[in-house]
């Protein structure tokens, strides 16, 4: 495998506070990478400064995708050249439909696409994208809509939050078949049973990765509660 | 071709099927400027037309229990590029009558014109009225719409109105509506408009619950570019006992626009509740982010985005 992702020496600061401090991280192409921390430990600034997002625009390092430097690209540019990402609290939309929202773009059967989430094609493609969703719903939609849309790379931002514990299972699933439609996932959680899908996984504290691993070591690491490898004052872990 | 073919050729052009016109089982008035082209009554529904010089006035009646199957048409145009059109409308429907009607203002070749509507609606109990309508203007930015209405919904009664703007310029609208809900009536009032250039929007729209478990919602969606403004005002009153009102204004502008949203809300009944929410700005950044990682240019996104919020 090589590395489709590589986040090099990357600093991000907001309100003069500093949330990513020399982070490096590698996604090798074709794996589910679990990037796992506990809250505000910088999982979902990372996932916006790989995207592209306005106002997330690292300080200093380098974001390498696919051997190109992109830390200059704009989110369009970055989505062209196939990255893209599930919020973890996905945009309503009024007016557009399920079906118009998985045509974008989309290289999948449409109602294949949401079978594999669980919902029922007759019942939802001509639903709104809108408030009278549910926040599950709408997280399910995002996911068949990365299964429709295929990107190189899919940022799963706390994939199953809002998704009822009946079901995740099937969210595990589909966030294998997205592997196995040729894409690779950064998955980014907090949940345990979430991450232990992945290939490799990292652990996020203070800003930086402390630990890349299976995992297996990874989870160990995490629920000890003590990185024990970061040097930074702020560790989440020796802090709990 | 004459200006019935003329009218015809227009209806089609914006969706509609101009064969409504000769269909025996469907109500309607075709008026092109002050001239009366068509009208049909169909059983249950009556439609009696007086005509002046500078004035059409129309009555119509639903009668008791009738539930009209096709919807009642209301079409307007003025060939002429520069003109004045002045409509007058009274409807009623008896207890119990369900019916819907479709307004269509093709105004797609005017230049300056004046189109002013006056309704008024009586809503007997238990009816039920849905009330469309779809305005198509000209690029001229030349035309001035002035509609106002004053509705009754008596008890057990439905109101709901669909006004939608959105394919032309503007020009200048002033549209003023207002409704009474008695006892368990439904009110709901919909309006989308898509200002460009220097068009001018004002908006007034009142409802008055005051009768007890009356319950209404007043939704606009405005979207402006250029240099258009809007000023979008929703009024609730809630008078009685478990009266509920909500009002929901979105504005989207982009360029110079500017867009106000003035929501008035008046309870006087410890048993009522009326609540108000209005959004006016940019398109949302997570929605049009949302939908370029999804392959589209932000123009696209922004398209779509104005596009759903006016559908």
């Amino acid at each position: 495998m090589k590395p489709l992702l590589e986040i090099r020496q990357i600093t991000f600061t907001a309100d003069n506070k500093s949330v990513l401090d020399n982070l490096n991280l590698i996604v090798q192409e074709g794996e589910i990478h679990a990037l796992i921390g506990t809250n505000g430990t910088g999982k979902s600034t990372l996932a916006r400064l790989i995207m592209g997002c306005e106002g997330y625009h690292a300080n200093s390092g380098e974001i390498i995708f696919d051997q190109k430097q992109i830390n200059k690209y704009s989110i369009q540019k970055r989505a062209a050249l196939g990255i893209s990402m599930v919020w973890q609290e996905p945009a309503y939309f009024e007016g557009i439909s399920v079906r118009d929202y998985l045509h974008l773009n989309n290289q999948g059967n449409l109602a294949e696409c949401l079978e594999s989430v669980g919902l029922n094609a007759d019942d939802y493609l001509l639903r709104m994208l809108d408030k009278t969703m549910s926040g599950g719903e709408r997280k399910r939609i995002e996911l068949a809509s990365m299964l429709a849309l295929r990107p190189r790379l899919c940022i799963l931002d706390e994939p199953v939050s809002g998704i009822d514990l009946l079901s995740i299972n099937n969210i595990i699933s589909v966030i294998k078949q997205i592997q196995q439609q040729g894409s690779t996932v950064l998955l980014i959680s907090h949940r345990e049973e979430i991450a232990s899908i992945a290939d490799r996984a990292s652990l996020l504290c203070g800003g930086k990765v402390v630990l890349t691993g299976t995992p297996e070591k990874v989870i160990r690491s995490y629920k000890s509660r003590s990185c024990n490898i970061c040097d930074g004052h702020e560790c989440n872990y020796v802090s709990i | 071709m004459s200006v019935f073919d003329k009218f015809r050729s227009l209806l089609n052009s914006v969706g509609e099927n101009s064969k409504l016109l000769e269909d025996q089982n469907t109500a309607h008035i075709a008026v092109d400027g002050q001239v009366l082209l068509s009208e049909q009554s169909i059983p249950g529904v009556s439609i009696e037309i007086e005509q002046q010089t500078d004035l059409t006035i129309a009555s119509i009646t639903v009668a008791s229990y009738t539930q009209v199957l096709n919807p009642v048409h209301l079409c307007f145009s003025m060939f002429q590029p520069i003109g004045r059109q002045n409509f007058r409308v009274h409807i009623i429907l008896q207890p119990y009558a369900k019916v819907s009607f479709i307004s269509h203002g093709l105004f797609t070749t005017v230049d300056t014109a004046k189109h002013i509507m006056d309704k008024t609606i009586e809503i007997g109990e238990g009816a039920s009225l849905s009330f469309t309508d779809s305005h198509f203007h000209s690029q001229s930015g030349g035309i001035k719409v002035l509609s106002s209405a004053k509705i009754k919904v008596a008890k057990h009664g439905y109101y709901f109105s669909n006004f939608a703007l959105t394919t032309g310029h503007v020009g200048k609208l002033k549209l003023d509506y207002s409704v009474e809900a008695e006892e368990h009536a439904v009110v709901e009032l919909t309006s989308r408009i898509f200002g460009h250039a220097n068009d001018t929007i004002s908006m007034s729209e009142k409802v008055c619950l005051n009768g007890r478990f009356s319950h209404s919602v007043i939704k606009s969606r405005v979207a402006l570019e250029g240099q258009a403004t809007a000023v979008i005002t929703g009024i609730t009153e809630g008078c009685a006992e478990g009266a509920r009102g909500h009002m929901d204004c979105l504005e989207i502008i982009k360029d110079k626009a500017v867009g106000q949203s003035i929501p008035v809300v008046k309870v006087s009944h410890p048993l009522a509740k009326v609540t108000h929410e209005a959004a006016i700005g940019t398109i949302d950044n997570k929605q049009l982010e949302t939908l370029i990682v999804h392959g589209l240019s932000p123009e696209q996104a922004t398209d779509l985005i104005v596009l759903g919020i006016l559908r």
